[in-house]
């Protein structure tokens, strides 16, 4: 017992200490493995890095000026809509089975029918997004944006119900009844009072999904081909095909600073994420 | 009040179980106990009353050990304790919520402060046993259970058994009642005093419910805004109330203010005589509860009588609760319903009360602003 | 309880949008039974596709490296993650809220960003590309999955539970080992489920950070199918990687819902 006294008199002496050896090993760890490549990448994307790793440590901004161009702002463009579209998507096919699951069924299913959206949710689309080739090999619909857009819907679809399910899950019941006694219709009172109500799990559904679609590469990749360009596909193609990694991390900071001013906003308004 | 005694302290008679001298502790801003000395005798069932936030979860939790005091010394048994941790210091504790280990049986929640104790088995399972008979939860119905599988009052009655199993020197209870319902509670009560009169620990009790404090304790500290403002038995406190706030606070009470001249308070509606060693020329306020007013013809001879009219009649079964006018302000007044002219009663009637000197609960001088 | 006829549309939508999901994955199983190549067409029931599975060395060697990045990734992370998450709920410092953002980070970053500064980070350093690139990757990502979940766990528990172990006589350390650790098992078993997950079947992380010779079987999955190239043996290989992660998936499921 006593080297269990002398530990923790140990951790009230020194607190500090205590705490560096607690939660340096993450963060050092994260430091180095996460963050340090970040740094290294504004520093390709302003030409700090060279050839061969050498740092020139002359400074530009030409592979901004690069990923600026009107080609890779269409494709900005093209991955924001292809986005929107998604999302939009699964918010119409995610609600009502969302207020399904948390209002209508029946209660000894609702574990089920929660785990079976959930289940999905944890296979790396890559694999789904396979299984989707089948079909559209079948129905002769491969490198169609058709094919890209219900691949996106597929994949995305489980990012958007969860969070709504949270959020309806959570509305109580009760003020659908006040609401019918006060002499509303079914109808009236989902759009007078479900709906306004959900909105924090709309929202939460929204950036779950928006935002990560905006950079999808595995999707449009597999499914499009070379016939629709994302700006995931885009920074694939330029650093494994043709190597040009100064423009690549151009790309990759305006994407991830696009990403985080979406957030910011969102966190602005709305406040926390759910999930 | 007592005033607060110097920083050294003279080791206390034994019956002391606890002792708190001049514990100050601050929360940021907030002062949660501000000067608190309290001493706690051997056997005694204690409690702690005051409203919410006044400052008796942190008393107690300065007995256990659980929060360090700013200033003041805690002394258990004779012992400055004030710098051990929990587990050093001779207590058992109950706790709002129980915190009753999910993981664990009943048997396993009880045998945990044994089994840190190094009992060997077979002297473990016959305390457990006997601490389960000692709150009427056979063993073989409830020893394997686990705590979501029992009612609120048999998580209540293990949390009891599990504390008092090490024999502590001072149970230490934080409104343990406070999740019951209202018929299991007041049965709760009962046992309570019985599980506290068997096995003679000192127990302390933090209750904002005034009635669970009067029922039970020996001795009740009422608590407002981190301070004592009074310790005393159920009878003191509620028949005695050293502060306005204590007669406000345990029992009803009508309040009126006045100047005092010559053992009368000179009020709104008239001059009342009152028992006081207040001098004269003071403001004051008198506190007088409604079963102390008498009415009708039971009023007649009182030293002080007068006349109102009755606002409104509230049956509540025993008793008939009367609200009076008297001049300005409105008295409330608890009639038996036994009392023979009860029945005749009607609203808008103009009837007679009185109540000798004495008879109020207390005559407090109003601080001078 | 009967239903309206509202309510009849709506279950009848959910079974169809439960379909969308599902059906995809079920065509994969069953032509992974197929004995024919054909698509669409079901000619007979079949093994030989798995048998091809088996017998295939290149995939055996993936799947070895997929398990073997898996499980060091999900211990390591959980032993890292675990120990920020304890850090941050119970010690008494300052500037907690910015190491939590901090934490945050890798959960909110898009995944290709980060692959590919890993990469120019490992060219960079000089890192050899292979086995030990990708792992380190995946370790970095993982750590914040560990840490949210522990932490969530650790948050919501009662923390009387700990105070009355101590009023029963437990120090700090007997107190942790006795109540602290059995309470926050389940969180991390969790954690550690969602960590293998992550790892076992993630595809962009490694597809940048990997080098010749190492390959997973998601990677695997990836060159095969390029261009169109759906077939049997591919489909006999996702099924098993989808039951893998399915199975962890409905585990973890159980152990969440449990709880409530
Ligand atoms: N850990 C803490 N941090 C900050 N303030 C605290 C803390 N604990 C108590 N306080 C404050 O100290 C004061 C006294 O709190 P305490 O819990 O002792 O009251 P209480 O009398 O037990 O109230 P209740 O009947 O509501 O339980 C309150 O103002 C409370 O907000
Ligand atoms: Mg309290």
């Amino acid at each position: 017992m006593s080297w269990m006294e002398s530990l923790i008199d140990f951790v009230r002496k020194y607190k500090l200490l205590v705490a560096l050896l607690v939660l340096g090993p993450p963060l050092i760890y994260l430091t180095v493995y996460f963050f340090a490549p970040f740094l290294i990448t504004i520093l390709y994307s302003f030409g700090f890095i060279g050839r061969r790793g050498v740092v020139t440590w002359e400074f530009t901004i030409k592979y901004y000026q690069q990923a600026l161009r009107w080609v890779y702002l269409k494709v900005f463009y093209n991955s924001v809509v292809l986005a929107a579209i998604t999302t939009v998507g699964s918010i119409l096919m995610a609600y009502p089975v969302a207020y399904f699951i948390a209002v209508k069924a029946p209660k000894k299913w609702k574990n089920l029918l929660v785990v079976s959206v959930m289940v999905p949710y944890w296979v790396d689309f890559l694999l789904r997004t396979y299984a989707l080739m089948n079909i559209f090999t079948m129905m002769k619909m491969m490198f169609t944006y058709e094919a890209v857009v219900i691949g996106m819907i597929y994949d995305y679809l489980p990012f958007m119900v969860l969070p709504l399910y949270a959020n309806l899950e959570k509305l109580d019941k009760s003020l659908l009844e006040a609401s019918y006694t006060l002499g509303a219709s079914p109808f009236k009172t989902f759009l007078k009072v479900t709906l306004p109500l959900s909105k924090p799990g709309i929202a939460s559904g929204t950036i779950l999904v928006f935002v990560p679609a905006i950079g999808e590469f595995i999707v449009p990749s597999m499914l499009g081909g070379v016939s629709v360009t994302t700006i995931g596909t885009l920074t694939w193609d330029l650093f494994l095909k043709f190597h040009n990694w100064w423009r690549g991390a151009a790309l990759s900071i305006l994407y991830i600073a696009v990403v985080l001013i979406t957030l910011i906003i969102y966190m602005r308004k709305v406040g926390e994420l759910e999930i | 009040m007592e005033m607060m005694e110097k920083a050294e302290y003279i080791t206390p008679e034994v019956e002391d179980m606890v002792v708190l001298r001049n514990i100050v502790k601050r929360f940021g801003k907030v002062v949660a106990s501000d000067h608190v000395n309290i001493e706690i005798k051997r056997n005694e069932f204690f409690s702690l009353l005051g409203p919410s936030g006044s400052g008796k979860t942190t008393l107690l939790r300065i007995i256990a050990g659980l929060e360090k005091p700013d200033e003041g010394v805690v002394i258990l048994e004779g012992k400055d304790v004030t710098n051990l941790p929990p587990y050093k210091r001779n207590i058992g504790m109950v706790f709002q919520h129980l915190a009753l280990f999910p993981h664990m049986t009943v048997f396993e929640n009880i045998a945990y402060g044994l089994r840190l104790r190094k009992f060997p088995e077979d002297e473990i399972k016959r305390r457990v046993y006997d601490a389960l008979e000692l709150v009427k939860m056979p063993p073989e119905t409830f020893a394997e259970r686990k705590p979501s599988q029992l009612s609120g009052g048999q998580q209540q009655r293990v949390a009891i058994a599990r504390a008092l199993v090490t024999q502590p020197a001072v149970l230490l209870l934080d409104e343990p009642l406070g999740a019951l319902d209202l018929k299991i509670r007041q049965h709760m009560m009962l046992e309570l005093k019985r599980i506290q009169r068997t096995v003679g620990t000192t127990f302390v009790y933090v209750t904002h419910d005034q009635g669970e404090a009067l029922v039970m304790s020996d001795r009740i500290a009422v608590i407002h805004e981190g301070r004592v403002e009074q310790v005393g038995s159920p009878y003191e406190v509620y028949e005695k109330p050293r502060t306005k706030f204590v007669a406000n606070f345990i029992g009803e009470a009508n309040f009126f203010e006045g100047t005092l001249r010559d053992g009368t308070v000179e009020t709104s509606f008239g001059a009342v005589k009152v028992a006081t060693d207040i001098p004269s020329g003071r403001r004051v306020v008198v506190s007088l509860r409604p079963e102390r007013i008498r009415v009708g013809k039971a009023a007649e001879g009182a030293e002080n009588v007068f006349e109102g009219k009755i606002r409104e009649i509230v049956y509540k079964g025993d008793i008939l609760i009367v609200m009076v006018a008297l001049d300005d302000i409105e008295i409330k007044v608890n009639v038996p319903a036994t009392h023979p002219e009860a029945r005749k009663l009607r609203e808008g009637d103009i009837i007679r009360v009185g109540w000798d000197s004495g008879d109020e609960a207390g005559v407090f001088e109003l601080e001078a602003e | 309880m009967s239903m309206s006829l509202r309510d009849k549309l709506m279950g009848l939508y959910s079974a169809f949008v439960y379909a969308f999901l599902y059906v995809p994955i079920i065509i994969v199983i069953i032509f992974s039974f197929n004995e024919s190549r054909t698509l669409g067409q079901f000619t007979g029931f079949s093994l030989k596709w798995y048998q091809v599975l088996l017998e295939d060395k290149v995939v055996w060697v993936a799947f070895y490296n997929s398990l073997n990045v898996a499980v060091i990734t999900t211990l390591v992370s959980l032993f890292l993650g675990t120990l920020a998450a304890y850090g941050m709920v119970r010690l008494d410092i300052g500037g907690k809220g910015a190491v939590d953002s901090l934490l945050y980070v890798p959960i909110i970053i898009p995944e290709i960003a980060e692959a590919l500064s890993l990469l120019l980070f490992y060219k960079f350093t000089g890192y050899e590309l292979g086995w030990l690139t990708v792992l380190l990757g995946h370790i970095a990502f993982d750590i914040s999955f560990v840490y949210v979940v522990v932490r969530a766990r650790l948050a919501g528990f009662d923390r009387s539970l700990e105070e009355a172990s101590l009023t029963l006589g437990a120090n700090e350390v007997q107190t942790f080992l006795k109540v602290t650790l059995p309470l926050s098992m389940p969180g991390i078993i969790a954690a550690a489920l969602i960590a293998f997950t992550l790892s076992f079947d993630d595809f962009i992380k490694t597809a940048f950070t990997t080098g010749p010779g190492f390959q997973t079987l998601p990677l695997i999955i990836w060159s095969q199918s390029a261009r169109g190239g759906v077939g049997p043996e591919l489909n006999a290989l996702t099924t098993v990687i989808m039951a893998i992660s399915m199975t962890i998936a409905y585990i973890y499921a159980k152990l969440t819902m449990e709880k409530q």
